[in-house]
């Protein structure tokens, strides 16, 4: 599914780029997606790795961290989408490059997410996503016999929400539908992680943190942008 | 000889193309040992056919890692000799000293 996640993120990715266009050329769009996929791949490994940080201290104790990290698993998408962000954010402050490039990658960012959370669903227990007991009607048996909240399936549907939701044709400024979207899933990654059964730091798990982390940090790019915009205007 | 090299290889498109080849290989590895669970005693041939894949895998995802950081290492040490802020497109200014100087 995961292999699906990518494939149909980037189909949808190409298909939306022949039909929109690209506010910037074939070199830099390449230049951003190579530093995005980097990012993404670094930050979802170590976040899925930290996230389960009582092992962490565990392996470092008995000098086991390097199998840790070469073990397979641990993963996640909040940890790719913050580390793919902060690549993109790093070689466009080293090139001098200014123009927004995220709105192209909203939609595909949603339907890649969403089929990958498909896998997450079918992979069960054996996969870190699952949700908290529950005795709600639609909870879902990951074949422990325990009835789970389908933390995943919540997670689609919040996705397909924000698809569509996003990608409606309204009049807004060049990187504003990536800041929604940044925002939108992050906020909801800290409200969904409560149900989900991680190790605590401070009340919150470490992807909580670094989601709150992400939307400070887009709070400071809109005030900035909100003050630049006043003293254009004033200009 | 770097801005040769630049104009030559696209090292973007090849960086991008193997971290995808990378997390589609460690995807497809994950399924298998998925699989292999699941069909667990379910016959031999599809045992052999999923160990087999496996490796197709590994092999997949050693030679995409391994090119992925040299390829890496490659553009940063030409992009740090070039200079980072070379050749993007943003628009030239020839005239603008010679506006300039009118306005003086």
């Amino acid at each position: 599914m995961e292999t699906l996640a990518y494939a149909s993120g980037f189909a949808v990715f190409r298909w939306l780029r022949r039909r929109q266009g690209d506010v910037v050329s074939e070199p830099q769009r390449w230049t951003v997606l190579a530093a995005a996929a980097v990012g993404a791949l670094i930050g979802s490994r170590l976040l899925g790795i930290a996230e389960q940080w009582p092992t962490v201290i565990e392996a470092w104790r008995s000098g086991r961290l390097w199998e840790l990290l070469l073990s397979p698993g641990g993963k996640t998408i909040a940890g790719g989408l913050l580390g793919g962000w902060l690549g993109v954010v790093l070689v466009k402050k080293l090139s001098g490059f200014q123009q927004r490039t995220g709105d192209l990658l909203v939609l595909p960012l949603c339907v890649g997410i969403a089929v990958g959370r498909v896998g997450c669903l079918v992979a069960g227990l054996a996969d870190d996503t699952y949700g908290t007991p529950t005795t709600l009607p639609w909870a879902v048996n990951l074949g422990d016999g325990v009835g789970r909240h389908p933390v995943q399936v919540y997670e689609i549907l919040f996705l397909i929400l924000l698809g569509v939701v996003v990608s409606r044709k309204m009049k807004l400024p060049d990187g504003a539908r990536f800041r929604i979207f940044m925002a939108s899933y992050l906020g909801w990654r800290i409200v969904i992680d409560f149900w989900k059964p991680q190790p605590l730091i401070g009340g919150m798990n470490l992807i909580q943190w670094c989601c709150v982390v992400g939307i400070l940090f887009l709070v400071l790019d809109f005030v900035r942008g909100g003050k630049e915009r006043n003293e254009r205007a004033a200009v | 000889m770097s801005e040769r090299l630049f104009d030559r290889i696209p090292f973007a498109k090849i960086v991008t193309v193997l971290a995808i080849v990378f997390g589609i290989s460690l995807g497809l590895c994950g399924a298998t040992a998925f699989l292999s669970n699941v069909v667990d005693g379910g016959g031999r041939g599809i045992m052999n056919f999923l160990i087999g894949f496996g490796v197709l895998e590994m092999i997949a995802i050693v030679l995409s890692a391994v090119g992925l950081v040299m390829t890496l290492i490659v553009f940063v040490t030409l992009l740090i000799f070039r200079g980072f802020s070379k050749k993007v497109s943003q628009p030239q200014k020839f005239f603008e000293d010679e506006d300039d100087t009118k306005n003086e």
